[in-house]
C-alpha cells in the first residue's frame, strides 16, 4: 500500500485529532489485502492504550485529545483485528457507551451533546464487538434510528435530516445489529442506492452530487446487508474505483487524479471485496471488520455478497 | 480524509519554494496547537489561552478537543462573572461564522453554534440565525449541515411550518435540482396537511403536482424531482388481509395462515382455533419467513397442533394486533374464519371483498393524470429514463397486468443499463405474477419451467397450498420466497444455476422430494447445504436428486449428504 500519509504535508497534521480512526483504516485496509504483517502491531496497540481514559471508559482520537464515541469504536475495532480485545476494559467501555444514550434512544457522541445516527452505529457496533449489547436499551436505539427514515427510504443524522449514503450505512448496519430490519424498506432504499451510480461508474452519496470512492463502501455495505448489490453495475463500479488508484503511491483517492489518503484507500479496497473481486479479504459490512475477525468473535453474518466478478485484483 | 484535492505536480524549480511554504505553515500550525494543548494541561483560562485556541481553531475547525477546552473556559468565565452570556455569545457567533466561511462542513463547528444557542442566560436572535443559514445556502444550497441547523433553529424558534415551506419553494424556484429542499417538503407537507394530503383533490395537492411537473419538464434527466414525485404518488400499499387457511397432515398437524402481504403480530390473542383440548397450551405461531431481512414479518404463519380433531374452526381477529410493515392493520375480508377437515391437506381460500377493490380505485384518477404527464414527456423524448420508469411505477399500481409494463422494463434495460439488475428482477417478477394470475387456486400443482425467472419472491405465498412445484431451468439468483411453499411435497429446482441452497427451504414442513439436478452446487456439501442439518427439511426429505453437480457422484459425498439429510433413501 506504500506510504499512506506524508508527514511533510499540512493535511497530515490537520487530521491529527482523528489518528485513532486513521490507524483503524490503515489496519483494516491491510487486513483487506491480507497484508497485516506490513505494520508492526505493538506500537499501534500501545498507541491505542495511550488514548484510553480510564476515568471515563472511552478512547480519544489521539494522545492528549478528548474521549469520543467515534474513536472508542475505532479503538475497539483495532483491538478486535489484532485479537487483543482483552486489552479493553469491556465493563468500563460498556458503561461509558450506555451513559451516552438519551431518553429517546439516541446517542450523543460525548458529554457535549451532539446527537447523530453515526453515534447510534458506533454505540451498537462497539457493544456488539464487546458482547455487551445488554448494557443499553437496544429497542429504544432501534426506534430512534427508525425515526430518522425519510420519504426516499434512506436515513439522515437526526429526525428530519436529509438522506445521505454515509448515514444510510450507519443506520442500516445499526438496525441489522439491533434486529430492526423491519424498519427498512429494502426495495425502496435498495433502488435509491442503485440510483447513486453515475455515468462514470462511481457512486455519489446524494442525488445530483459527484461520485466519491468512500460512497462505494458505504453504499455497498448497505446493499450487501439489503441483498440488493445486484441492482447496480458491479463491473463499472470496480473500474471506477481502480481508476482512482494512484500508480505512484498505490493509494486510492476520492476521484481520479486527486490526492490519495488512507481513508479512501481502505474504503476502495473494502468496496472491491464487496463487489466480489477475488484476491481480497472480505470486510464484513456490518462491523466493518475482516470476515474472519467477525467469525472469531462468534457474531452473526448479516449480509450477502454477489457471485465473484470475472477479474481478480492481485 | 481528503476530498476534491487535485494531485498537481509542482514543477521541480518551484517545488523547493512550495515545500518551504508548506513547512512554514505546518510549523506555525503545530506550534499553535501545541501551545493550546499545553495551556489546557496547565488549566489556563486567560486571554492568551483563549486567543491561542481561537487561532488554532481558525486553522483547523475540526480540533474537537480544543472546542471542548474553549467551552470549558467560557463556562468558567460566565460562572465566575468574568463574562456575560450575551457578550460571550456575540463573540462566539462571530467567530463560528468566520470559521464556517472556510469550513462549512465541519460537524464540530456547527455543533459549537448549537451549544451557543443553548447557553444558560442567553436569548438567541433566531431571525439572525435564519439569515446566516440563508447566506450559507446561497453559497451551497445542498449543504446538509446548514439545512440541519436551519431545521434546528426553526424548531427551537417555533417558526411556522408554512413559512419553512415557502422557503423551500424559493430554493426550488432558484434551482429545481435542489433535492435538499424537496426532501424538506416531504417532512413539512404531511405536518401541515396530514399524511394523505397528496391523495386528496385539494388545491394544494394539485399545486404540488404542478410544481413537480414543471421541475421535471425543465430538467427531465435530473432525478431530484422524480424521486419526490414517486413519493407523492404514494406507495399504494393495500392493507393486509387473510387469503387462505391451510391444514397440513403429519405426525402433528400443522396449521398455516396466509396473508396478502408480510405481517407481524400473529399470536393466540388474534387467532381462535377450536376445538382444542382444554389442556392444550396456547398455539405457538411462527413466521415461515425468518431470515435476517424478514424483520419478524412473514406472509405465511405456522403453528403445530398437539391434537387432531376431525374438523377445525379457525377465526382471525381484525383490528390492532396483526399488521403490515407500514403498521396498517389487517382488514376484514368476506370471511375471516374457516372450517377445515383434518387430517389435511386442506385449504380454505378467502376471496377479496368487492368493496375493497372499489376503495383501491379511488387513487386511480390521480395516477391516470400523472400517467398522462409521463406520456406527454415520452412523446417528446421516447427514451427519457425517468419518464419511462415513473410510468412503470404508476402502471404497477394502476394496471399490474398490463403488457405495457414488459415493454417499459425491456426498454429501460437499454436506456439505463447500470440498473439492469433492477429491471431484470422486475421482469422476472412479472413473469411469475402472470403465471400466478392464470393459476387455479384449487390446483395442487404449479409449473413454470425455463421462464427466465431470476428470483421467486415476493408473492410466492400465492402458492402456499400447492403440493408439487416445478421451477426447473430458471436462472435463480437465490431462493428467497421459497419459505412460503409450506404445502409442497415435491419441488423441482433442477438446472437453476444454484451454487448453494441457503436456508430458505429449511423450515418447509412436508417437503419429501427435492430435485437439484444439474445445478452448480459447491462441491462441499457443508457449504452447499449450510445451516440445514437438524432443520425440519432435513427431517422430512426422503428423495434428493444431485446428479449433474460436480463432485456429488462419489461415495464420500453421498455420506456427507446423508449426514445432513438422514432420511434419504440410498
Ligand atoms: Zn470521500
Amino acid at each position: 500500500m506504500g506510504c499512506y500519509v506524508n508527514r511533510n504535508e499540512f493535511e497530515y497534521w490537520v487530521t491529527e485529532h482523528l489518528r485513532m480512526s486513521g490507524v483503524y483504516w490503515a489496519v483494516a485496509g491491510l487486513a483487506g489485502l491480507d497484508a497485516l504483517d506490513q505494520l508492526p502491531s505493538a506500537p499501534l496497540l500501545e498507541f491505542v492504550d495511550k488514548c484510553y481514559d480510564a476515568q471515563i471508559g472511552g478512547y480519544a482520537g489521539n494522545v492528549g485529545h478528548d474521549v469520543h464515541l467515534l474513536y472508542t469504536l475505532s479503538a475497539v475495532q483495532i483491538a478486535a483485528i489484532y485479537d487483543e480485545l482483552d486489552r479493553i476494559d469491556a465493563d468500563a467501555v460498556a458503561a461509558y457507551v450506555a451513559s451516552l444514550q438519551q431518553a429517546d434512544g439516541s446517542f450523543v457522541g460525548d458529554k457535549w451533546g451532539e446527537v447523530d445516527t453515526r453515534f447510534s452505529y458506533c454505540a451498537l457496533c462497539t457493544l456488539a464487538l464487546l458482547g455487551r449489547l445488554d448494557a443499553i436499551d437496544v429497542d429504544a436505539a432501534v426506534a430512534f434510528v427508525a425515526s430518522c427514515r425519510n420519504f426516499d427510504g434512506g436515513f439522515g443524522a437526526v429526525p428530519g435530516a436529509e438522506s445521505h449514503a454515509g448515514q444510510v450505512f450507519c443506520c442500516v448496519a445499526a438496525l441489522a445489529i439491533g434486529g430492526g430490519m423491519a424498519h427498512v424498506d429494502q426495495d425502496l432504499l435498495g433502488w435509491w442506492l442503485a440510483e447513486r451510480q453515475v455515468p462514470i461508474g462511481g457512486l455519489n452519496g446524494r442525488p445530483e452530487k459527484l461520485p466519491d470512492v468512500c460512497y462505494s463502501w458505504w453504499i455497498l455495505s448497505a446493499t450487501s446487508i439489503l441483498d440488493r448489490t445486484h441492482w447496480m453495475d458491479a463491473g463499472k463500479l470496480r473500474d471506477y474505483i481502480l481508476s482512482c488508484q494512484d500508480w505512484e503511491t498505490g493509494g486510492i483517492a476520492d476521484r481520479p487524479g486527486d490526492w490519495v489518503d488512507v481513508f479512501h484507500t481502505f474504503f476502495g479496497i473494502a468496496g472491491l471485496a464487496l463487489l466480489g473481486c477475488g484476491g481480497l479479504t472480505l470486510i464484513d459490512p456490518v462491523y466493518a471488520l475482516p470476515e474472519a475477525v467477525v467469525l472469531r468473535l462468534g457474531l452473526p453474518r448479516l449480509f450477502s455478497v454477489p457471485p465473484p466478478l470475472a477479474i481478480n485484483i492481485e | 480524509m481528503l476530498h476534491g484535492r487535485l494531485k498537481k505536480k509542482t514543477p521541480a524549480a518551484l517545488e523547493a519554494a512550495r515545500a518551504a511554504k508548506v513547512a512554514a505553515r505546518v510549523k506555525a500550525y503545530r506550534a499553535c496547537v501545541a501551545k493550546a494543548m499545553e495551556s489546557r494541561q496547565a488549566g489556563s483560562n486567560d486571554e492568551a489561552a483563549l486567543e491561542t485556541v481561537t487561532r488554532a481553531l481558525e486553522m483547523n475547525s475540526d480540533l474537537y478537543s480544543l472546542w471542548n477546552y474553549r467551552r470549558e473556559m467560557l463556562m468558567a468565565r460566565m460562572a465566575d462573572g468574568r463574562a456575560e452570556p450575551a457578550d460571550t455569545a456575540a463573540v462566539e457567533l462571530a467567530f463560528t461564522a468566520r470559521c464556517l466561511r472556510s469550513n462549512p462542513k465541519s460537524y464540530w463547528l456547527w455543533h459549537h453554534r448549537v451549544w451557543v444557542m443553548e447557553m444558560d442566560g442567553y436569548t438567541p436572535d433566531f431571525a439572525e440565525e435564519l439569515r446566516l443559514c440563508g447566506l450559507m445556502l446561497d453559497a451551497d444550497d445542498r449543504n446538509f449541515h446548514c439545512w440541519n441547523y436551519r431545521r434546528y433553529i426553526a424548531g427551537t424558534a417555533a417558526v411556522p411550518d408554512a413559512d419553512e415551506l415557502d422557503y423551500t419553494l424559493d430554493r426550488i424556484n432558484a434551482n429545481f435540482s435542489n433535492y435538499s429542499a424537496w426532501h424538506y417538503r416531504s417532512h413539512l407537507l404531511p405536518r401541515i396537511h396530514g399524511p394523505d394530503f397528496a391523495a386528496s383533490d385539494s388545491s394544494f395537492a394539485t399545486t404540488e403536482f404542478e410544481l413537480v411537473q414543471s421541475a421535471f419538464y425543465t430538467e427531465p434527466d435530473d432525478q431530484s424531482a422524480w424521486l419526490y414525485h414517486r413519493w407523492l404518488l404514494g406507495r399504494s400499499a393495500a392493507p393486509p388481509r387473510l387469503t387462505a387457511v391451510i391444514a397440513l397432515p403429519g405426525p402433528a398437524p400443522i396449521l398455516a395462515l396466509v396473508f396478502s402481504v408480510p405481517v407481524a403480530g400473529v399470536a393466540p390473542t388474534n387467532v381462535t382455533v377450536a376445538p382444542l383440548p382444554p389442556t392444550s397450551p396456547p398455539l405457538r405461531w411462527r413466521p415461515a419467513h425468518s431470515g435476517r431481512l424478514a424483520g419478524g414479518l412473514s406472509p405465511v404463519w405456522l403453528a403445530t397442533l398437539d391434537a387432531s380433531p376431525a374438523t377445525l374452526s379457525v377465526a382471525v381477529n381484525t383490528g390492532p394486533g396483526i399488521a403490515a410493515k407500514d403498521g396498517s392493520p389487517l382488514i376484514d375480508g368476506v370471511a375471516m374464519n374457516a372450517e377445515l377437515e383434518l387430517p389435511g391437506p386442506a385449504t380454505v381460500v378467502l376471496e377479496l371483498d368487492a368493496q375493497l377493490a372499489a376503495a383501491a380505485a379511488a387513487r386511480s384518477d390521480l395516477l391516470a393524470r400523472e400517467l398522462a404527464a409521463c406520456d406527454e414527456l415520452l412523446d417528446l423524448e421516447p427514451d427519457a429514463k425517468w419518464a419511462l420508469l415513473t410510468k412503470a411505477f404508476i402502471l404497477e399500481a394502476l394496471d399490474p397486468a398490463s403488457p405495457v409494463l414488459d415493454t417499459l422494463y425491456t426498454c429501460l434495460l437499454d436506456v439505463d443499463p447500470y440498473r439492469a439488475g433492477f429491471y431484470r428482477d422486475a421482469l422476472s417478477r412479472r413473469t411469475l405474477d402472470a403465471a400466478l394470475a392464470d393459476h387455479d387456486s384449487a390446483s395442487l400443482s404449479f409449473a413454470l419451467p425455463a421462464a427466465g425467472l431470476v428470483a421467486l419472491g415476493p408473492r410466492t405465498h400465492a402458492l402456499a397450498s400447492a403440493t408439487a412445484l416445478d421451477f426447473s431451468g430458471n436462472p435463480l439468483r437465490c431462493l428467497a420466497g421459497a419459505e412460503a411453499f409450506v404445502s409442497a411435497t415435491a419441488l423441482d429446482l433442477s438446472s437453476c444455476g444454484l451454487r448453494e441452497l441457503g436456508t430458505h427451504l429449511a423450515d418447509l414442513p412436508v417437503l419429501a422430494s427435492l430435485n437439484l439436478a444439474n445445478n452448480a452446487l459447491h462441491p462441499d456439501p457443508a457449504v452447499a447445504f449450510a445451516g440445514l442439518a437438524g432443520s425440519p427439511l432435513a427431517a422430512s426429505l426422503t428423495a434428493l436428486d444431485l446428479s449433474g453437480n460436480d463432485g456429488y457422484d462419489t461415495p464420500a459425498a453421498a455420506v456427507a449428504v446423508a449426514a445432513i439429510f438422514p432420511r434419504l433413501a440410498h
